[in-house]
């Protein structure tokens, strides 16, 4: 029996696609708490949340839960391996430009905002100094330091998701707003994702068919979280090395790879390093494969991805 | 049972519609259509509140899922309000004999007040998943025409059901244009007689709502000479509808155990009352005494009660003898029906920009 599940978490529209037997059914319930309990422990609008206790406690030990240690230990792994492209520090500048609260209360791109009186920038050394801890399960961050998960947080929890699915559905797929996992097979038949078109949300642009290596794709883009501050328009993908919007030809990054944050990561990176060097990091990753859109729609696909694309 | 809530959402007149899903590994209810469950949850303080009595009002054929739709009326239910999607719900049940039987109620008149609708909406929508030949009439008695709970859903079913017809009477505002079957009227024997146009025979009348309210039909139904056994009104007894001769069975062990508990504590009572009027020195040995008789006997009583059980195997080529002098009970020939879910998966998966 095929089951859907569909609500709102974590600021996005979230989906749980399982063949799964009807006896099993009760773990659709405790899978959508996971979500809501995520979203409370790593909402950086919720100012009772675990991430934003910690935030404020920058410059100071924080008792962590083992699973804030898990996921800040994926992002250092994530800063590191980027290069320091993927950098989690930024929630100062974020803010600055005007997106603090949720992305439904800023009134999109038609609501122009105040500008703001300070300038923040991103010192790329302030995130590898996070102290980590995790027999202790403390977490020090350099003081005034504060970070966002958002680019992280989502491909998390959908792998998080998917190893507890696993124990009661053979065939199933997640998304969290475009990140996505897959497992099994889609009735025999390997499973084939739409990529959404940036510029009209309504149409895809490609489709891929999902790796059995490779079996989680994420999206990242410029189109959709977009908003106005003093009569300029931002996006939320912001690039550490100049602390202002990637600003670049790109409009969308998708990439496949063998775990959600993963793929997440790359996406997010990919995005702000530009079609050159964006392929050329995906292109030395062993598992992903990618395909960046820029504002002509004109996709540069990784060295292997033609082979799981139809567009 | 622990069930999950699975969504919960309030609607028009603070009436909440809760989805309940077993939690994992967790037995699944098997109601039958006007059953009433209980509910209990913990609250905001971490307390297990009493648990409290509601109609189901979704089908049997949508079981593990089960719906009800709730009055914010008391501190119970606005406590009930404020649960997300995920908190634990302890359900228990199913309870009550407030059941439309397809078999017997060939033909069944619907008559809510209010919330009162939630039972018997369970009954209509079964009637509708089973595709059901039963003549089924809803007479739906509202204050306002904008407050009507289910409206969409009932005006949906009345489309896919050529068998089930719904006729509204709001009371307090007026009717939009174009609403057919719709009047400004409170609910009456005139109305129904109307909905029936006159043919009250041969009909089962289910009344849920407010107490006057059911009362006032009640009473209007028999003046014009329905029988009192073809009227049902939901009075959440507590009683579950089957088996029969396990709740008789149930009812007098209760009964006859607290009788028993009764005597003892009275002959206790009366041993040191007579120890005090007495100022005997060996009245301590009385009293040693009743509480040693009390003991016994409460000794027995648990003994009665287990002995009570029928025997496992029953001798060879002796006919079994009952334990219990309870008349027979004929089989219900009306079977919950097997759970069914109608989920049905057509979404294309597409990675959307975040």
């Amino acid at each position: 029996m095929d089951f859907t599940e569909k609500f709102k978490a974590l600021g996005t529209e979230i989906i749980i696609c399982a063949e799964i037997p009807q006896k099993k059914c009760g773990v659709f319930p405790n899978i959508k708490k996971i979500f809501y309990d995520f979203e409370k422990k790593f909402s950086r609008f919720q100012p009772a949340s675990e991430l934003s206790r910690m935030n404020q406690c920058s410059g100071k030990e924080f008792n962590a839960s083992p699973l804030m240690i898990e996921i800040m230990r994926l992002a250092k792994t994530a800063h590191k391996k980027t290069s320091g492209i993927f950098n989690p520090a930024v929630l100062n500048i974020l803010e600055n430009l005007g997106y603090d609260k949720n992305f439904e209360d800023i009134g999109g791109i038609n609501q122009n905002q105040p500008a703001s009186a300070k300038i923040y920038t991103v010192k790329n050394s302030a995130f590898t100094g996070i102290k980590i801890n995790k027999m202790a399960g403390k977490i020090k961050m350099p003081k005034g330091l504060r970070i966002d998960l958002g680019g992280i947080g989502k491909g998390f929890v959908v792998d998080l998701v998917s190893q507890k699915l696993k124990k009661y559905s053979a065939n199933f797929w997640i998304s969290a707003g475009g990140d996505m996992i897959f497992y099994g097979t889609n009735h025999g038949q390997k499973w084939r994702v739409g990529v959404q078109n940036p510029l009209r949300h309504e149409n895809d642009i490609m489709e891929v068919e999902m790796p059995e290596k490779m079996p989680a794709i994420a999206t990242s883009g410029i189109t959709k979280r977009v908003w106005r501050q003093n009569g300029q328009a931002y996006h939320h993908i912001i690039d550490p090395r100049t602390s202002l919007p990637a600003n670049n030809r790109l409009l969308a990054a998708t990439v496949v790879a063998h775990n959600a944050w993963w793929a997440d990561v790359l996406a997010k990176s990919a995005l702000i390093l530009g079609v050159e060097e964006g392929l050329k990091m995906i292109n030395n990753e062993k598992n992903a494969e990618g395909v960046l859109i820029d504002s002509d729609l004109r996709m540069y696909f990784s060295d292997n991805m033609p082979k799981l694309a139809q567009i | 049972m622990r069930y999950l809530i699975q969504n919960i959402k309030k609607t028009c007149e603070d009436i909440i519609v809760l989805d309940l899903m077993p939690a994992l590994g967790e037995k699944i209810i098997n109601f039958l259509p006007g059953q009433y469950a209980m509910l209990a949850f913990y609250d905001e303080y971490g307390k297990l509140t009493s648990p409290h009595a509601f109609s189901i009002s979704s089908s049997p054929e949508e079981v593990p899922l089960i719906q009800f739709g709730i009055k914010i009326k008391g501190s119970f239910t606005q406590s009930l309000a404020k649960l997300t999607p995920g908190k634990e719900i302890f359900v228990y049940g199913p309870y009550g004999t407030f059941i439309f039987n397809p078999d017997t109620d060939q033909s069944a008149v619907f008559i809510a007040g209010g919330v009162g609708i939630t039972p018997l909406l369970s009954s209509i929508r079964y009637a509708a998943n089973k595709k059901l030949p039963n003549e089924l009439i809803l007479v739906y008695s509202s204050r306002n025409a904008n407050t009507i709970l289910y409206y969409e859903e009932i005006k949906k079913l009345e489309a896919d059901n050529p068998n089930f017809k719904a006729f509204f009477a709001v009371t307090d505002s007026g009717i939009p244009d174009g609403q057919e079957r719709m009047i400004n009227e409170r609910v009456s024997a005139k109305i129904i007689s109307a909905a029936l146009k006159n043919q009250l025979y041969g009909k089962t009348f289910f009344l849920c709502g407010p107490e006057p309210f059911m009362k006032a039909i009640s009473d209007d139904l028999k003046n014009l000479g329905v029988p009192r056994q073809f009227i049902k009104t939901e009075a959440f007894s507590m009683i579950p509808a089957l088996p029969l001769k396990e709740n008789l069975l149930n009812l007098a062990l209760i009964y006859g155990g607290s009788a028993a508990l009764m005597v003892a504590i009275t002959l206790w009572i009366y041993n040191i009352e007579s120890v005090r009027a007495t100022d005997n020195p060996y009245a301590k040995t009385d009293l040693l005494y009743s509480l040693q008789q009390m003991q016994e006997l409460q000794k027995n009583m648990f003994k009665e009660q287990t002995s009570a059980k029928p025997p496992a195997t029953p001798p060879v080529n002796e006919p079994p003898t009952p334990a219990y002098n309870i008349p027979a009970v004929p089989a219900p020939s009306y079977t919950p029906p097997a759970p069914a879910v109608n989920y049905q998966t057509t979404i294309k998966p597409r990675t959307t920009v975040s």
